[in-house]
């Protein structure tokens, strides 16, 4: 009960944290959800590639190579940015709402402490985003992981640094 | 003392508020009456930093204002500036951590004065109470200065003499009100000085007791003050009519 009061002080006066959890829970798990299948999609695509189907049965192709990781993971994790728009959406609305149904800005403006403005506006959407940048890095370390234990050693490329910025843009 | 020199606001081209001088006292009330646009509001939310004004000073006991002594200010507007969604319990724990000076007791007396639910969100009032509660946080914040914007617009005559009589029954001596209204007529016994704008500028100032003393009404004095012809309703219906008005 305490926590919830604490974290209260960070969302809009009245909005409490249901509303907050529903809307960024709602934009993360699209979020998980479109980098995992684009990615998972595009991983089982190049290991498909690399074998051939005969009587049945499926057999390495001579000389095949796997995609890199990097190639893989390019522009996989764009869908970020549209993230982040949403919380700067969220922290504009904020911001909006002490001036929707009554001028509740007149007495944020009055309070001793100015950052209590600006804490309720962008306290939770920035967590928000911190939160999906963590969650971001959790996705690249499962993808490492999935593409060294799932490609065949032999179509194993030559190893490359990995180029985060590459999911990215 | 809260004292306002020379101030000068703009909107465009119009002079919103042009070279007002004011000094108010602790322990005033003062009421603060001009025609729509003649400036009241302007001058409130300029006392309140709320809008930025052009030229001249305000100050608060010789300091400006700011984050440090803005809360010595409260603020009760037509508007409304509590948080619709937040109960009345809520903008009480609200104020008591943004407001040393909270009075709880006379906020808990008013609520209960005026019978206001206080586990109801206050989108869920009516207009009336609304306003009753806009004005009972505005002398809750233990404030020195209470401004109060038409607070009353929308609640019935009976509502409004409570709160005359509960304002007066409660204050202390040391706070202070300015009070805008068009209510000319209801606030005579309430006010101890009258501030007259028109135009942006101060056209009338005096205390209510001098105006007893010369035998005139606050109505009176308003007339006189903005010219009032009091038969230019009688005019314009001839002019409209074609004929001549009978009471005239």
């Amino acid at each position: 009960m305490k926590w919830t009061k604490r974290l209260s002080r960070y969302t809009l006066p009245g909005m409490g944290l249901k509303w907050d959890a529903s809307y960024f829970g709602l934009l993360f798990l699209v979020m998980v959800l479109v980098v995992l299948y684009t990615f998972l999609h595009d991983y089982q695509a190049a290991l498909r590639a690399l074998y051939v189907y005969r009587y049945g049965t499926q057999i390495l192709r001579q000389g095949a190579v796997m995609p890199t990781l990097n190639t893989l993971l390019r522009h996989k994790f764009t869908v970020f940015w549209a993230y982040t728009a949403f919380c700067a959406l969220r922290a504009f609305a904020n911001y909006r709402s002490f001036f929707t149904e009554t001028k509740s800005i007149y007495l944020m403006k009055r309070l001793k402490d100015k950052n209590e403005l600006s804490r309720r506006c962008l306290a939770i959407p920035a967590a928000a985003c911190g939160a999906a940048l963590i969650l971001f890095l959790l996705l690249l370390w499962l993808f490492v992981l999935i593409y060294r234990n799932g490609v065949p050693a032999r179509c194993m490329p030559p190893e490359e640094t990995l180029n985060i910025w590459g999911a990215f843009f | 003392m809260l004292e306002l020199k020379n101030l000068c606001k703009r909107y465009g081209q119009t002079q919103a508020l042009d070279n007002v001088q004011l000094s108010v006292g602790p322990g005033e009330i003062v009421g603060l009456f001009g025609e729509n646009g003649a400036g009241k509001t302007t001058l409130m939310k300029c006392i309140l930093q709320l809008i930025l004004y052009d030229a001249g000073g305000i100050t608060l006991d010789g300091k400006l204002i700011t984050r440090q002594n803005i809360g010595r200010f409260s603020f009760a507007t037509c508007e409304h500036s509590f948080f619709p969604a937040l109960t009345a319990k809520a903008h009480r724990d609200f104020y008591e951590e943004h407001f040393e000076t909270f009075l709880g007791r006379r906020f808990e007396g008013l609520m209960d004065f005026f019978q206001l639910p206080m586990d109801k969100p206050i989108r869920s009032f009516s207009t009336g109470q609304k306003n009753q509660f806009e004005v009972i946080m505005a002398l809750s914040q233990g404030a020195d200065y209470i401004l109060m914007d038409e607070p009353f617009a929308g609640n019935d005559i009976f509502n409004r003499e409570d709160f005359y009589k509960v304002l007066l029954g409660i204050l202390e001596p040391h706070e202070t009100v300015i009070l805008s209204t068009h209510l000319i007529e209801e606030v005579p016994g309430f006010i101890g000085r009258a501030v007259l704008l028109h135009h942006g500028k101060i056209v009338g100032d005096t205390q209510t007791a001098e105006l007893d003393e010369q035998g005139k009404t606050l109505m009176d004095y308003v007339k006189e003050t903005y010219s009032y012809q009091s038969d230019r309703v009688s005019r314009a219906l001839t002019e409209l009519t074609g004929k001549e008005d009978e009471d005239a």
